[in-house]
């Protein structure tokens, strides 16, 4: 599961993998290649009254809305520190 | 999914204007405005529903257990019909700029067995694999363990799972054929403790060599951001401890 960029640290002789973007962490991880570190991911959703509080978008409108729907799934990367994002809210 | 529907294979009809419906519309549009706000900086997964989900809804959920039941052959039948509505749904969302895909497909351990998961969905998932160009994450709840074998043996990208399976046992099971996502427990972990625990959850999934980590589903919206912010930091803790040791007898044997 080595990505053919990367190389092995002359001190531990681990694979390191140059700084990532999330989106590109996230697409390593699933094709089975190497990352930097471990991506954070959830792909049901990461949804919380806090999180709408700060963003002012709440349920029902951030279902039904796209622009609240998007302000508030972007919290998971911009206040979370998630390296994903999951815009749709329910699970069943 | 008290009042379904569809009764057979015959109903099963995708409306002509399904991807206009509001709630489509919607998520195609959220979609696209994280792609245009967020650029490539963070990978945007979208989700649409697999066919045993789709089943629950349209159906009933105790009248779709009854027909895989009683005409196997006919809930195989409305199973591959309404894959065309998973297939569009995540065709769409493709188009508005999504990365990946969650799958929820929800033949969790508490209503159905692992064999009927191999009867009813391993091949439909591969197929599903086949007809939508990128990488698909199956989720499902509950006790997974006898079907992970029959999920990685599908060629879907990953499998999203949940806290009643040990990490290290649904390594061993699956090993690098499919990519575990997870399994931070949800109400008993993130919900109800604090960061100290939720780091403990995230460092035995590290240790068990799970690549993606995660809470285990969608989470309660009660749930302190602290909490949910110490899974990051977890991470890059464990990354910064790891890499500032040696490396273990068992890592230079691998290599």
């Amino acid at each position: 599961m080595v990505s053919e960029h990367a190389n092995e640290s002359q001190e531990t002789g681990r694979p390191v993998v140059g700084e990532m973007t999330g989106r590109e962490r996230v697409m390593a991880a699933l094709a089975g290649r190497a990352v930097d570190r471990t991506p954070v991911c959830n792909p049901t959703s990461v949804a919380t009254v806090e999180l709408m509080d700060l963003v002012d978008a709440h349920f029902p409108g951030a279902n039904r809305d796209g622009e609240k729907m998007a302000r508030l799934a972007a919290t998971s990367y911009t206040e979370l520190g998630f390296d994903s994002v999951m815009p749709v809210f329910t699970i069943i | 999914m008290s009042k379904p529907i569809w009764k057979s294979a015959d109903d099963v009809n995708m409306p002509s204007d399904f991807l206009k419906h509001p709630d489509i519309t919607c998520v195609l549009d959220a979609i696209r405005r994280l792609r245009q706000e967020l650029g490539d900086d963070v990978a945007i997964i979208g989700k649409t529903m697999g066919p045993w989900t789709l089943g629950y809804h349209v159906f009933g959920v105790e009248p779709f257990l009854l027909m895989s039941l009683d005409d196997p052959g006919h809930t195989k039948l409305c199973l591959d019909r309404m894959k065309e509505i998973t297939v569009a749904f995540g065709q769409a969302q493709i188009d508005a700029g999504a990365d990946a895909l969650t799958l929820p497909d929800h033949a969790t351990g508490d209503l159905v067995s692992g064999e009927y998961y191999r009867e009813f969905l391993r091949d439909l998932h591969t197929e599903l694999v086949d007809e939508i160009p990128i990488p698909l994450i199956l989720h499902i709840c509950g006790r997974t363990v006898d079907r992970m074998d029959y999920i990685a043996q599908t060629g879907l990208a990953a499998f999203h799972y949940d806290s009643k399976n040990d990490p290290a046992e649904s390594m061993e099971i699956v090993t690098d054929r499919i990519a575990l996502i997870g399994n931070i427990n949800n109400p008993q972990t993130l919900y109800a403790k604090g960061p100290e625990q939720v780091a403990e959850e995230v460092v035995r999934n590290l240790d068990a060599g799970v690549p993606l980590v995660g809470p285990e589903c969608a989470i309660p919206l009660q749930t302190a951001i602290e909490n949910l912010k110490e899974i990051p930091l977890a991470v890059a803790k464990w990354h910064a401890d790891r890499d500032s040791s040696p490396p273990a007898a068992s890592e230079v044997q691998d290599r």
